[in-house]
């Protein structure tokens, strides 16, 4: 290696590990360490620019903007309120379902997006029961994770495999979402072993649950239905974008047109504050940085080095990978980490043929996703909400969350360990 | 602003005429319409100024004489100065004539403050009076720097009835006080010195809950049991607990426009005015609204 890529490298994991430790902001650390890597001419800023995946980039803005006005109407809301009154004011049950729900948003929204609107509702429904609401904070927090595993725009790590490895919207529908399923009716029966004893309440509490009209919470009718037509034709859109020949971020971005133009009379500037800039920047000198790990050389002396350690067997390196970033993920940020594994599956990809990878990238996404359970650290969903907790006086401990946390990353990623040998290791 | 800025020297007459109001105004208005070209014609604005002349008389004991007209359509400050020889038969000794947009109140009235001082300095005016033309009469008045007062500030509209509180008070004695006082702005003081502030608004954040308020709406319930449980036990929350470090202070020579400027910018219906972090008065959008707008 040249004193260039050992430089690269040191760089990379010094970036990395600042990260982690989120001492500084991360987005101001990866554009940081993407215009090192330039200033140092690791990598030219045309090729730096190209390595931007702005599939990503455009699908994020377009679903934020597209939720930050469909947050507006009050239907998330409404869906969670519903939820607990179904449930009939039963403290476990509303968890159940609150947990169901929060996965069944998290499939589709950003998963920091959907603890921020579903932990508040939690919260409230825990104190008006009388309870503590850290059980409920906790496992809506893993259920946003655990959904947003189910499909292609579920969470980052999955958005950036589909565009880099050319997998569409369905490929996630008919490979992950099977699997995801699954593991939300264990994790339901997990919260019922856990949680049935803990919480007993007056029916006078009840009572204020079933008191609660969530008719009400309903804003806007009419944006509502504006939302609604487009969140399904984006989603519809979704479902044949392989069909039309056209790129998920180009469905999003239509929609996030259309529902702009639909909604009106806003100052354009409004559509686009609850676009997190922050974490866009944070993809785009993600990418910078990956990119000049590629153009060093790096990523292909890995990647052998890998493909050497497992002989080029495809079971046990989809395992490898599937464990591998299980752990790393509850540990450091699971879309850095994505970033930089993408091009060496690539690579692995073009040694042994991209048909035979297809294992390997389900085996990433459900590792880095999944793992970012296994932590209060693993993933930013969890940080958020024990923020929301602390917020509100409720304090979660590190171990407080991992004490669940870690279960259920361990069963998750054994059950992910069956489906993938079952599914398509066996054959091979 | 100085007097002395406002003039000009070709409309300082020395030694002019002063047989009667009449010929007087003419005589300085045709002079004034000889360097400007205004909206109104001289004949209209010579009406207007002898109508105002007829309300009541502008010759002062004093011997000032101060012909005068604000009107809509005159855009403009015009200053025509008149020393006449004395005596005369208007008993004047200084005429001054002003053309005022309607506008312009509060300069119109700080400028004839201004004249009235110069004809008080009887050794200053004798000075004055050396002087041989326009030009000259101007240098004098600069150098003894007649200033046409200042604008209002803050000082001059805040309230300096200050309603304090301790940081250790409790709410239910900040509320009690806010009752009392109906107002909606407390400033919290310790030894002496501006601690915080607090508004009707905090406290009654203050019995939200973060989550509850980060719901897009509350409407689906009728009652919340935080909010209840507040009210209860409004006398163990101690004021500091609640109360803001201001964002925004005044001094008490800050202008009107920078108060109406941070109150719009910022939000805020009140905002206290601080000299060495010792609070000295409040500024409300009240006292605009009662001080300058409708003063």
């Amino acid at each position: 290696m040249g004193y260039q890529s050992i430089i690269g490298v040191i760089l990379f994991v010094i970036i990395f590990i600042l990260i982690s430790t989120e001492k500084f902001n991360k987005t101001i650390l990866s554009l940081l360490g993407g215009a090192l890597f330039m200033v140092l001419h690791f990598v030219s800023q045309e090729l730096a620019f190209l390595s931007i995946d702005w599939n990503v980039i455009f699908l994020l803005i377009s679903m934020m903007v597209i939720v930050g006005i469909t947050k507006k109407t009050g239907l998330f809301q409404y869906v969670a309120i519903k939820a607990a009154k179904i449930s009939r004011g039963k403290p476990v049950n509303i968890m159940i379902l609150l947990s169901l729900i929060t996965a069944l948003f998290s499939a589709f929204l950003d998963n920091v997006t959907t603890v921020m609107i579903i932990t508040p509702v939690a919260i409230l429904i825990a104190v008006e029961l009388g309870i503590s609401p850290i059980p409920f904070v906790i496992s809506c927090a893993i259920a946003s994770n655990l959904g947003g595993t189910a499909t292609l725009i579920g969470d980052p790590p999955n958005i950036m495999i589909g565009s880099a490895a050319n997998l569409d919207f369905n490929s996630f529908l008919f490979n992950l979402t099977p699997i995801i399923i699954i593991i939300m009716i264990v994790y339901s029966l997990l919260i019922y072993l856990f949680f049935r004893k803990k919480m007993r309440i007056s029916n006078e509490r009840k009572a204020r649950i079933m008191d609660f009209d969530e008719s009400k919470s309903i804003e806007n009718k009419p944006l509502l239905i504006k939302s609604l037509t487009v969140l399904s034709l984006v989603i519809a859109g979704f479902l044949i974008h392989g069909f039309l020949n056209l790129e998920p971020a180009t469905i999003a971005l239509f929609g996030a047109g259309l529902l702009m133009l639909l909604t009106g009379e806003k100052e354009v500037d409004e559509f686009f504050h609850d676009v997190e800039w922050g974490t866009i920047f944070f993809f785009i000198g993600l990418f910078i940085l990956v990119g000049g790990l590629v153009e060093l050389g790096i990523i292909k002396k890995v990647a052998s080095f890998v493909l050497n350690l497992t002989n080029g067997n495809m079971k046990s390196t989809s395992l490898l990978v599937l464990w591998i970033s299980g752990v790393f993920s509850a540990f450091i940020d699971n879309i850095p980490y994505v970033a930089t594994m993408i091009p060496l599956i690539k690579d692995i990809g073009v040694h042994v043929g991209p048909d035979k990878i297809q294992p390997l990238w389900w085996s990433l996404a459900l590792g880095a996703c999944l793992g970012g359970n296994g932590t209060l650290i693993g993933a930013s969903a969890n940080v958020v909400s024990a923020g929301l907790a602390k917020k509100n006086g409720y304090k979660i401990s590190f171990w407080e969350f991992t004490k669940y946390g870690s279960i259920i990353t361990i069963i998750t990623l054994a059950i992910s360990t069956i489906y993938i040998y079952f599914r398509y290791l066996i054959r091979i | 602003m100085k007097l002395a800025s406002l003039l000009n020297p070709v409309l300082v007459k020395i030694d002019c005429r002063a047989d009667s109001k009449e010929q007087v105004i003419k005589d300085m208005l045709n002079e004034a319409y000889k360097y400007y070209k205004y909206e109104i014609d001289k004949d209209s604005l010579f009406k207007k100024i002898m109508e105002r002349e007829a309300i009541s008389s502008t010759v002062f004991d004093s011997g000032l004489f101060v012909p005068h007209v604000r009107v809509e359509e005159f855009k403009d400050f015009i200053i025509i100065v008149g020393i006449p020889s004395f005596p005369n038969a208007l008993n004047a000794k200084m005429i001054t004539l002003i053309l005022a947009s309607n506008t312009a109140s509060g300069l119109y009235l700080n400028v004839l403050s201004a004249f009235a001082q110069i004809l008080k300095d009887e050794d200053f005016f004798k000075k004055l009076k050396t002087a041989k033309n326009g030009a000259d009469f101007i240098d004098f008045v600069r150098e003894r720097e007649f200033l046409v007062k200042k604008n209002l500030t803050i000082e001059d509209i805040m309230s300096k009835d200050i309603i304090s509180i301790s940081p250790d008070s409790n709410i239910k004695e900040l509320i009690d006080l806010m009752f009392k006082h109906n107002t909606s702005y407390i400033p919290v003081v310790k030894d002496g010195r501006m601690a915080g502030e607090v508004t009707v608004l905090d406290v009654i954040k203050s019995g939200i809950p973060n989550y509850a308020q980060m719901l897009s709406n509350l409407r689906f319930l009728n009652t919340l049991e935080p909010f209840d449980g507040f009210l209860q036990h409004e006398d163990e929350i101690p004021v500091k607990n609640i109360m803001k470090k201001p964002t925004v202070v005044l001094s008490k020579n800050s202008s009107v426009i920078e108060a109406a400027f941070e109150l719009t910018q910022n939000n805020k219906r009140q905002i206290p005015v601080v000299e060495d972090n010792v609070i000295v008065g409040v500024v409300s959008y009240m006292d605009i609204l009662n001080k300058i707008l409708r003063s």
